[in-house]
């Protein structure tokens, strides 16, 4: 079977060792026990998918191999971090003691030779640890590219840097199957709508951050792209753009359930705060029953996580001044029994339901 | 993999071409005919901010662009002149309407003031003269407060504001902003003596016996200059201590012509070393 990425080749191997250990459980109970023939032609299959994972996606075969990868993916992460801020550090080092045309010229070979690298490493990596190296390195080498430029010839701050870097890192995010240079794409793409936004409201661009809904047109795009955009083969990426999409969300709610004075709305700015946190544990809810509804069990969390610090924010601006601090704990601490128990009767509910329909 | 790894090289390397391909038509664009403005600067409107850790090993020089608000004069003997930013006199309700800002509420209504002081920072055009009437107007001012000092630390205090103001302070002033360069040029159409640069001001409510719609100079777009390797043997800048001020004692005296383009962007034409 042709699979798209090494997460859904990794996917497959794991599901056929799990599969691999109940069968043997199975025997063992005498519940179910193969022929021969049947075991031989499950077994070939089996090694050959194996074999083929193994050659072009460099697979981990059991539990060791995860801890070991994981190790691996830590040191790949660490090492790209540092081998980015090396380069940003060395050209600051060195760049004043060039002329102006050779300091362009390293800055736009850096960009496209650690670019083409990259893309010459993704060729050969099978693990992909190195092609991260590589990529983390080369989208490092055209940010400093840009923005170095900007130092050099004095140019006037815009928004519009962030739309060249979001692509790049899009573009190595998905030829690469990276997930942190999505982020980083998502990232400046939420900062430019949010610009954006607060331009076409008359504002300075630069001070987007003072008003916390201009990030609500970003939050609502990104939400929807894994609807609009196929991501066959890159089944890691939509639970990113979603969890990012919730973020962008729920943290300017919280933030202006908290200082009304940040809003665009012409208000009283304490209606402003009751209104942001009723919405922020209304979104949050329909979050969580669509997270459940649609199997998206990062939307779940991630509203689940926002329910309950918009919920600790209000118990803290109502009992923190006025309880003493062993009691409002115990309240917490209650709270949180109370929201397991009403969770584990939502998961029995959903069982039954589940049961009754087979 | 969506692409083969040729698209994915070709789109890479246009991608990465195109971005410096138009962020250098850009300068260029800026640095064509003849400047818009060329002031003549000096060791005292061109400073090096302070160099923090980090910043130790970098080989460039970038300076600021030092540049002060005529406050309203408070006849205090300790003001300063050292800001980079500030509360204008000029900037009233009238300005501010051209401006762009919703002045409709009267400024003695207090209890709404939050909703209307709440608007954002917009951008303006702000004009920066240099070594004009308004230095003028601050140096006679630290000349009437060590006039007017009578006790022995107020007196050297006032006295030392004067010797700064004559050879340290910057004497590049904002004076006016604006939402069109060519009106600005049209009022002030000295190009050696006022340069018209982006900047962004913020609306602001003052209390007090009149009550009244005031605002402030947030920044100045581009108030870092890139010192080319050309010109930075003729430029010792004073350095600035992490409190922001200037040690005169450090730097030696320079100056360097800056030029301001099309697009209002700056650069250095020529510096050399010595007062002018």
């Amino acid at each position: 079977m042709v699979v798209d990425s090494r997460s859904d080749a990794q996917q497959r191997s794991d599901d056929i060792r799990v599969f691999n250990a109940e069968l043997a459980r199975l025997e063992r109970e005498g519940v179910l026990v193969l022929s021969g023939e049947q075991r031989q032609a499950i077994n070939k299959h089996h090694g050959g998918l194996l074999v083929g994972y193994a050659k072009d996606y460099d697979i981990d075969h059991d539990t060791r191999a995860k801890q070991l990868s994981l190790g691996m993916r830590v040191a790949s992460f660490l090492g790209a971090l540092a081998l980015a801020a090396s380069v940003f550090f060395l050209f600051r080092q060195f760049w004043g003691r060039f002329p102006t045309e050779v300091q362009v010229m390293i800055l736009i070979a850096a960009a496209l030779g650690s670019f083409s690298v990259t893309v010459w490493i993704q060729g050969r990596d099978t693990s992909g640890y190195f092609t991260k190296l590589a990529a983390m390195v080369a989208f490092a080498c055209f940010a400093i590219n840009i923005t170095m430029l900007g130092q050099i010839f004095n140019i006037t701050p815009s928004d519009k840097a962030l739309l060249p870097w979001a692509a790049l890192a899009f573009l190595l995010a998905y030829f690469c199957d990276l997930r942190l240079l999505l982020v980083a794409g998502i990232l400046c793409m939420v900062a430019f709508v949010a610009a954006r936004t607060g331009t076409w409201s008359g504002m300075y661009w630069i001070h987007f951050g003072e008003r916390p809904e201009n990030f609500f047109p970003a939050a609502l795009l990104l939400f929807f792209v894994p609807q609009w955009v196929r991501h066959a083969g890159f089944g890691g990426f939509r639970p990113v753009y979603r969890i990012f999409a919730l973020i962008t969300l729920f943290l300017p709610m919280l933030v202006l359930g908290n200082w009304g004075h940040g809003s665009y709305l012409r208000a009283d700015a304490d209606l402003i705060e009751g209104g942001y946190q009723v919405l922020g544990f209304v979104i949050s809810a329909l979050v969580i029953w669509l997270g459940v509804r649609r199997g998206w069990g990062e939307v779940t969390n991630t509203g689940a996580t926002f329910f309950v610090i918009f919920l600790y924010t209000k118990f803290f601006d109502w009992w923190w001044e006025v309880m003493p601090k062993y009691l409002f704990f115990l309240v917490i601490g209650l709270v949180a029994v109370l929201l397991l128990a009403i969770m584990r009767r939502l998961r029995i509910r959903g069982d039954l339901a589940a049961k009754g329909g087979t | 993999m969506i692409w083969s790894r040729w698209y994915v090289l070709i789109a890479g390397c246009a991608l990465i071409a195109l971005s410096n391909a138009v962020a250098l038509i850009g300068v260029a664009y800026n640095r064509s005919s003849e400047p818009e403005s060329q002031l003549n600067l000096t060791q005292r409107e061109l400073g090096e901010g302070y160099r923090f850790n980090a910043d130790q090993d970098n080989s460039g020089l970038l300076l600021n662009l030092n540049w002060r608000v005529l406050p309203p004069d408070s006849g205090n003997v300790y003001e300063y002149g050292l800001y980079n930013g500030g509360t204008v006199d000029w900037l009233d309700s009238e300005k501010l309407e051209l401006l762009g800002f919703d002045v409709s509420l009267p400024a003695e209504v207090d209890e709404r003031k939050h909703v209307h002081s709440r608007q954002l920072p917009k951008e303006v055009f702000v004009v920066l003269e240099l070594d004009g009437p308004v230095y003028q107007i601050a140096l006679q001012r630290a000349q009437q407060a060590a006039e007017r000092a009578d006790k022995a630390d107020q007196q050297k205090e006032a006295a030392q504001r004067v010797l700064r103001e004559q050879t340290t302070y910057s004497r590049l002033f904002a004076v006016d902003a604006g939402g069109d360069v060519a009106m600005l040029r049209a009022k002030y159409p000295d190009r050696q003596r006022y340069a018209i640069v982006r900047g962004s001001v913020r609306m602001q409510w003052f209390s007090g016996k009149n009550p009244r719609w005031g605002g402030t100079i947030v920044e100045i777009a581009n108030d870092r200059v890139h010192v080319p390797l050309e010109f930075q043997s003729a430029i010792q800048p004073m350095p600035q201590t992490p409190r922001g001020e200037f040690r005169p004692d450090a730097g030696a005296p320079f100056q360097a012509t800056v030029a301001f383009g099309k697009r209002l962007e700056p650069w250095i034409l020529a510096a050399s070393a010595g007062k002018p």
